[in-house]
């Protein structure tokens, strides 16, 4: 392809980034995908477990609309299973069950506390309250005003988790499961927003999506690669950026770290924000750039396990469900504090969805917090980690060891190395408007990678919304031209 | 039964400045104390023959000026010497910063911190319309000044402006005194925003202070009764009537204002069937976050090679982020922090009338002292371990610290509980944290602004209040100028 034809650059072939490519494809824009590996995928690629790994995809966000839109119900994805229940592991086996019917989970909460039970509901119900009156801020395409902005927003903004789930619950088992979700983007459970954050998953969970297991006949990559070839997007792999080239605040094109220049008026970063800001010049980074570098970092790691089937009936891993491991808040707190300090968490935390398949079980896992690095360097620390998982998981299902077949890590140094460190300003993602999320202060740069969600999940929403803001960018300045 | 138009609850420098400003718009007042001398935390012993030092705290909030000069406490003597500038000590260096400069980065924080703090002040001094919101409570609260700082952490509202990582630290040590917080973690920010109202300490201690206020609310007409604890709050429905003392006396009085944090006021001083939901809730689940103890020593003689202008000012002992993260969680498991935050002051510097000639008094405030730990209640080994711990942190900042030492005095949360009746031993009424802090400390409920409760003549100051914790004296005052505002208008009728 000439340089003069191009009309758009994806930098990183993940989801995020194959999404917004072929958006930008089929308006007819020469669009180009650079990934720095030889395959594309991004995190979703390292975890593949090749041909045999058909995979589940715990797909806790994609947006019903880019299903539709780049008609990849058609093309396979297929919901195996939906509304998993949360399930909380307990290790004297009174499991914790928390499901979509309320009544039916208040019942399984009364065995540990009957207070809990009874305010299960109005917890719920007021929780999606106001996530439904969220989620009209969240989910828009347009900006909304201040005005509209819903109440509860700025109150959660403010808030813990622990203390909103303490304010409503006394029993660990029922606080412990629901408190995962709060810690996302390396927040602890203890710190705002992460009351926010729980709020932005019900609303997902409102809006249909929460969790719902996707049985893939290859799996969510290889689809949007076929669904991004097909639109007439090129996918460029093994060619790693090494820079934006901005002229007069406006962009002008990305240079390999090889050396070779593809010129074009539009670029699309879905690595994260920065990464994205250490590519371009010094002159262009915005304000706000920091003096030294922040010494919390804390990680996630990624583990699939693939199970034989269970002929042991008392085994939990046989049915579809999200399981929370982690004894109580405290636990959260202590396993925070440990990655904090640059140390494996003696008492992990970690979610596991797992699903049944014809010929075996699958488990998604996802251990956090974990520290970004450790001392002997996570090379080191990725089998004990493994190792520490099992046995963990192995206290629920003694015959699990046996029944493992495949396993794959995905460490918090790997995800890191994929799409760069993630900073946290979470609050500011969740108050602020999409566009203010993907758009950045270079003419023609947008962000559309998980970093410019207002969760670090895969929605695709951002992804639609960046392609869309260069679209009318292009748009804007084709009309300029022709005038 | 006696009859007053108004009762204080707690005779510290909040309730007599109400009862000041409350018997001056002429309704007769009595300040009801539980203790047997007024004062609160503004309390100065000789804790050994000759050495004095202040019990609770050596600086508190800044009085407002205006405020200063309405009471007329420059008339009774109280003095107080400007903050001095303030180092830190590490084994191996030691640094002073001088925090006044506007042009120095620090100076720029302080300066930023301070700005916003008066700015709530003057929102939260502001006499609340009427109980009008309450029906019509408007959509969207104004923001706060300085409520984005309850966002983010402390330690990134210091990186973001400071190069100098000593300095930094010795900045986290400040606003983190006496308080257990990790500054690496969201919303510690709010501790910068607090502890930058620290400044002045009085001639002769803080007893000087409550010594003019006693002095004030006599002469402006107010009673004062000290030794009995009010038990219970009467009411019919949600008019307030009067309070009830520990023996049974019934005192009739249309306003009480409460210097008492909300817990004990609504948990303790009513019948929790008669308290509205909203309300019952609202004060079980404020959190408090007692963490302070002090160490008072009676040193032989001042510590060598210490800089005399710096032992006018704070000093901060070996001060570390990384500390902070490390003793919270200690702290938060109930357990004695290997390496506390401390603060080293020496009264005497300043005010030799607080030790014998030639010797010196210093004191200390530690932040992370659990207040119960996780196996029980403070005990007299651990009283005795945790001291030796203190010491042992001195000892390697200035050596042969420990061989002066005459006498000593150490004060935990649970003794600050004992003494105050704050619950957990918490100076500062209540964690800060961001959910609770501006229009949510205590807490603010459709229309009804602090200091206004949901029972009508009652009203809350002292610490708990968004006002009690940046100044001192300010939160009683605009207490009682909405109690007297509202029973000038018919409200309490």
């Amino acid at each position: 392809m000439t340089a003069a034809g191009r009309d758009a650059i994806v930098i990183g072939g993940g989801c995020a980034g194959l999404i917004a490519a072929t958006y930008l494809a089929r308006a007819g824009l020469k669009t180009t995908v650079l990934e720095a590996r030889p395959h594309a995928g991004g995190i979703s690629g390292v975890l593949s477990l090749g041909a045999q790994g058909a995979g589940v995809h715990a797909v806790a966000a994609l947006d019903r609309k880019v299903i539709k839109e780049l008609s990849l119900g058609r093309r396979g994805i297929k919901f195996i299973a939906r509304d998993l229940p949360l399930v909380g592991l307990r290790d004297d086996g009174r499991h914790v069950v928390i499901v979509r019917n309320s009544r039916a989970t208040a019942d399984g909460i009364a065995a540990h506390s009957s207070r809990d039970a009874a305010n299960y509901h109005r917890f719920r119900r007021s929780l999606f309250e106001e996530a439904r009156k969220a989620r009209r801020f969240w989910w828009r395409d347009r900006d909304v005003d201040d005005a509209n902005e819903p109440l509860a927003l700025h109150r959660l903004a403010r808030q813990s988790a622990l203390t909103l789930l303490d304010s409503w619950f006394e029993c660990d088992a029922v606080k412990a499961p629901l408190a995962f979700d709060a810690c996302e983007g390396g927040l602890s459970v203890e710190e705002p927003p992460s009351a926010l954050v729980l709020l932005w998953r019900a609303a997902q969970e409102n809006s249909g999506l929460q969790a719902a297991v996707g049985a893939l006949p290859n799996s969510l990559v290889p689809l949007l690669e076929e669904r991004a070839r097909a639109a007439g997007a090129e996918i460029v792999t093994s060619a790693r950026v090494g820079r934006i080239l901005v002229r007069d605040r406006a962009v002008k094109g990305v240079a390999l770290a090889s050396g070779a220049e593809f010129p074009s008026p539009l670029v699309l970063s879905s690595v994260s924000r920065p990464l994205t800001r250490a590519l371009l010049p010094p002159a262009e980074l915005g304000i706000g750039e920091t003096l030294w570098p922040s010494k919390r970092s804390v990680g996630a790691a990624r583990i699939r396990l693939v199970l034989d089937l269970a002929g042991d009936t008392a085994s939990p891993f046989r049915t579809a469900a999200r399981f929370v491991v982690g004894e109580s808040l405290e636990t959260y707190v202590a396993a925070h504090e440990a990655a904090r300090e640059g140390r494996i968490p003696p008492d992990l935390v970690f979610e596991a969805t797992g699903a049944p398949l014809e010929s075996h079980y699958e488990l998604s896992i996802l251990v956090r917090p974990l520290p970004a690095q450790t001392s002997q360097g996570w090379k080191n620390d990725a089998l004990p980690l493994l190792a520490k998982v099992i046995a963990r998981l192995s206290r629920f299902d003694r015959g699990l060891k046996d029944r493992l077949r495949q396993f794959r890590v995905a460490t918090p140094a790997d995800l890191a190395a994929i799409h760069g460190e993630t900073e946290s300003p979470i609050a500011d993602h969740l108050l602020s408007s999409t566009r203010a999320r993907t758009e950045t202060a270079v003419d023609g740069l947008y962000l559309c990678g998980t970093d410019s969600e207002p969760v670090n999940l895969l929605s695709g929403r951002s992804a639609r919304r960046a392609a869309l803001s260069a679209l009318l960018t292009h748009a804007a300045r084709a009309n300029g031209r022709a005038a | 039964m006696e009859a007053y138009d108004a009762a204080v609850i707690g005779a510290g420098a909040e309730g007599l400045s109400a009862a000041i400003t409350l018997a001056r718009a002429g309704l007769s007042t009595i300040v009801l104390e539980r203790n047997a001398t007024p004062g609160g935390r503004c309390r100065t012993v000789t804790f050994h023959e000759g050495f004095r030092a202040s019990l609770f705290s050596d600086e508190i909030s800044p009085i407002p000026p205006q405020i200063f000069h309405s009471l007329g406490l420059s008339g009774k003597g109280v003095l107080f010497s400007p903050a001095a500038a303030t180092s830190a000590l590490w084994p191996d260096r030691r640094r002073n910063f001088s925090l006044a400069e506007r042009w120095s980065s620090a100076g720029v924080l302080w300066h930023e911190a301070r700005k916003a703090r008066s700015a709530v002040c003057a929102r939260a001094s502001k006499v609340p319309a009427s109980y009008a919101r309450r029906f019509f409570p408007l959509r969207k609260p104004e923001p706060w000044p300085g409520e984005t700082w309850g966002e983010i952490s402390l330690e990134a509202v210091l990186r973001e402006r400071i190069a100098d990582r000593d300095l930094c630290a010795h900045l986290a040590a400040l606003a983190l005194e006496g308080q257990a917080a990790d500054p690496l973690l969201n919303g510690t920010a709010s501790h910068a925003l607090v502890s930058s109202s620290r400044s002045g300490v009085p001639r002769r201690g803080l007893e000087s202070l409550t010594v003019a206020l006693v002095a004030l609310a006599q002469e402006a007409g107010a009673s004062l009764s000290c030794g009995l604890e009010v038990a219970d709050i009467r009411h019919d429905k949600e008019r307030i009537r009067g309070v009830v003392l520990a023996d049974g006396t019934e005192i009739s009085a249309p306003i009480v204002i409460s210097t008492l944090d909300p817990k004990r006021t609504f948990l303790s001083l009513f019948k929790w069937e008669s308290l509205p939901g909203v309300t019952r809730e609202r004060a079980r689940v404020f959190r408090f976050a007692g963490a302070t103890a002090r160490l008072l020593l009676a040193l032989e003689r001042p510590p060598e090679g210490l800089d005399p202008a710096a032992m006018r000012g704070a000093i901060s002992i070996a001060p570390d982020i990384d500390g902070f993260t490390t003793a919270y969680g200690a702290w938060r498991a109930g357990t004695l922090p290997a390496a506390p935050g401390l603060i080293v002051r020496f009264p005497s510097a300043f005010d030799p009338s607080m030790a014998p000639e030639g010797a010196a008094t210093m004191t200390v405030t530690v932040g992370g002292a659990p207040h119960r730990f996780f196996d029980g209640g403070w005990s007299h080994a651990r009283c005795e371990e945790f001291r030796k711990l203190i010491l042992s942190q001195i000892e390697t900042v200035m050596p042969g610290t420990s061989a002066r030492v005459l006498g000593w005095k150490l004060v935990v949360p649970s003794d600050v509980e004992d003494a105050l009746g704050r619950t957990d031993g918490d100076l500062a009424g209540g964690e800060i944290s961001a959910d609770q802090m501006f229009g949510a400390r205590p807490w603010a409920q459709a229309g009804l602004e602090p200091p206004m409760t949901p029972f009508r003549g009652l009203y809350l100051a002292g610490p708990s209040t968004m006002l009690g914790l940046l100044s001192t004296c300010a939160s009683g005052i605009a207490a009682a100028n909405a109690a007297v505002a509202q029973s000038g208008n018919g409200w309490l009728k």
